[in-house]
Parts: structure tokens; C-alpha cells; sequence
């Protein structure tokens, strides 16, 4: 009984833990999520504009879609200055660095 | 983002209500007419709710996570009321006009129960908002 359990410990062989040459990505993740970011601030932005000009033109009296809009929006921007702010600190505690 | 989609939930709550809000305010403003666009008094109309899930194709698309939906707007055939008037230019050989039966107190409940749950709905949009604030100090 006991030496089956150790048996079982062989099968941890199996995984393939990948290389360092592997795992080496030629696109920048962080570039990606801050770009992704940004794009959805400027499309709830977009949003925020065309329900804003519509209810003041008066083709559309749906107030409270235009308000939660403006609350994505709010939301949205507040998620990119976070992670730039989370970013710029990272940056300094490097450049902070003394050789 | 999911935080925004979550909004669209209490979003699509605010939508329904106000149009339940409508309806109710067309009942009490008709609550007298005898003549409508398809002959004959009008007939009280309700609106009905279904659920939207979080179906297949939604998820893939990443749309909408849930909330309500509106079916339609129905009438209630039977919501019709004798009344004896013979002045009536409505009126039939025998003197009895066809009316709405629309009980105002009814509808002023129904309205009531509309601009309640719209107010719960702008409080649960709130408290989503309020934690997406809060996940974002996360680490500050």
C-alpha cells in the first residue's frame, strides 16, 4: 500500500514544465492590457457622448441609460489611471534602483 | 469588463420599469375613453417581464449577463364595464355605453410598486458601482 503510493509520485514526470525558450514571448502583455484599457475608455466615452448629444437634441428621453453610461465610463477611466498608477510605481521603485 | 456588464443587469431593470410606468400612466389617462383606433372602448393593458439568461451565444459575445426583458404589452379583453348612459353618443339602442374598467387605486398601487422597484434598481446599480470603487483600492 505504501509503496503504491510512492509509485504515484513518478506520474509528476508527466507534466511538462515548458523551457525558458518556450515560455519567451515576443508580444508585451502589459502593452496589451493597458492598450485594451484605453480602447475601453474611449468607447464608453464614445457611448457617454452619443446618448448625451441624443437627450439634449431630444431623440431620446432615456435618462437613466445616459446616466449609467456616464457611470461606465466613470468606472472605466478610474480602472486605467489605477493600473497606470500601479504601472508609474513600478517604473519609479526600478529607476530608484543605484548602481 | 464584467463590472460593466453587471451594471447592464440593474440597467435593464430601470428600462423595464419605466416602460411599466408608461402603461400604467396610459390606463389612468384613458381610464374614460370609449373609442379607440380598433373600435370600442380601450382596454386595460399590463406588461410582462421574462428573465434574460446568460444564454450561449451571449457569453460568447460577451453582451449582457442577465436581467429582464419585456415579452410585450397585453390587453385584458375582459376589462370592459356596461354603464347606463343614453346621452351617450357612444351608446347603444338600449342605452348602455361599453367603458374602460380601469380602477384608478388599482393603477396608483401598480405605480407605486413600478417607481419602488425602479428605486431598487438605482440602489443595486449603486452598490455594483460602489464595489467596482472599492475593488479599485485594492492595493493602495
Amino acid at each position: 500500500m505504501i509503496m503504491s503510493q510512492v509509485g504515484t509520485i513518478d506520474s509528476l514526470k508527466q507534466i511538462n514544465w515548458g523551457t525558458a525558450s518556450e515560455a519567451g514571448n515576443p508580444t508585451s502583455p502589459f502593452k496589451d492590457i493597458l492598450q485594451n484599457a484605453i480602447d475601453s475608455v474611449n468607447e464608453t466615452d464614445a457611448k457617454v457622448k452619443a446618448d448625451e448629444l441624443a437627450v439634449a437634441t431630444g431623440r431620446s428621453d432615456d435618462l437613466h441609460t445616459l446616466m449609467i453610461d456616464a457611470a461606465k465610463a466613470n468606472l472605466a477611466l478610474e480602472t486605467l489611471v489605477q493600473i497606470r498608477n500601479k504601472a508609474l510605481d513600478a517604473y519609479n521603485e526600478i529607476m530608484r534602483i543605484t548602481l | 469588463m464584467p463590472f460593466l456588464s453587471s451594471l447592464n443587469i440593474s440597467g435593464s431593470g430601470l428600462t423595464a420599469q419605466k416602460l411599466r410606468m408608461d402603461v400604467i400612466a396610459q390606463n389612468i389617462a384613458n381610464a374614460e375613453t370609449t373609442r379607440t383606433e380598433a373600435g370600442g372602448p380601450y382596454l386595460k393593458k399590463s406588461v410582462i417581464f421574462t428573465e434574460q439568461t446568460a444564454s450561449f451565444n451571449s457569453a460568447l459575445r460577451s453582451a449582457q449577463a442577465g436581467g429582464v426583458a419585456v415579452t410585450g404589452i397585453v390587453e385584458n379583453r375582459d376589462a370592459v364595464a356596461r354603464v347606463y348612459d343614453p346621452g351617450h353618443p357612444d351608446a347603444d339602442e338600449l342605452g348602455y355605453v361599453s367603458m374602460p374598467q380601469i380602477n384608478t387605486t388599482e393603477e396608483m398601487v401598480d405605480m407605486i410598486s413600478a417607481s419602488r422597484s425602479y428605486q431598487a434598481n438605482i440602489t443595486a446599480f449603486n452598490a455594483a458601482k460602489y464595489m467596482a470603487g472599492k475593488a479599485l483600492e485594492i492595493g493602495k
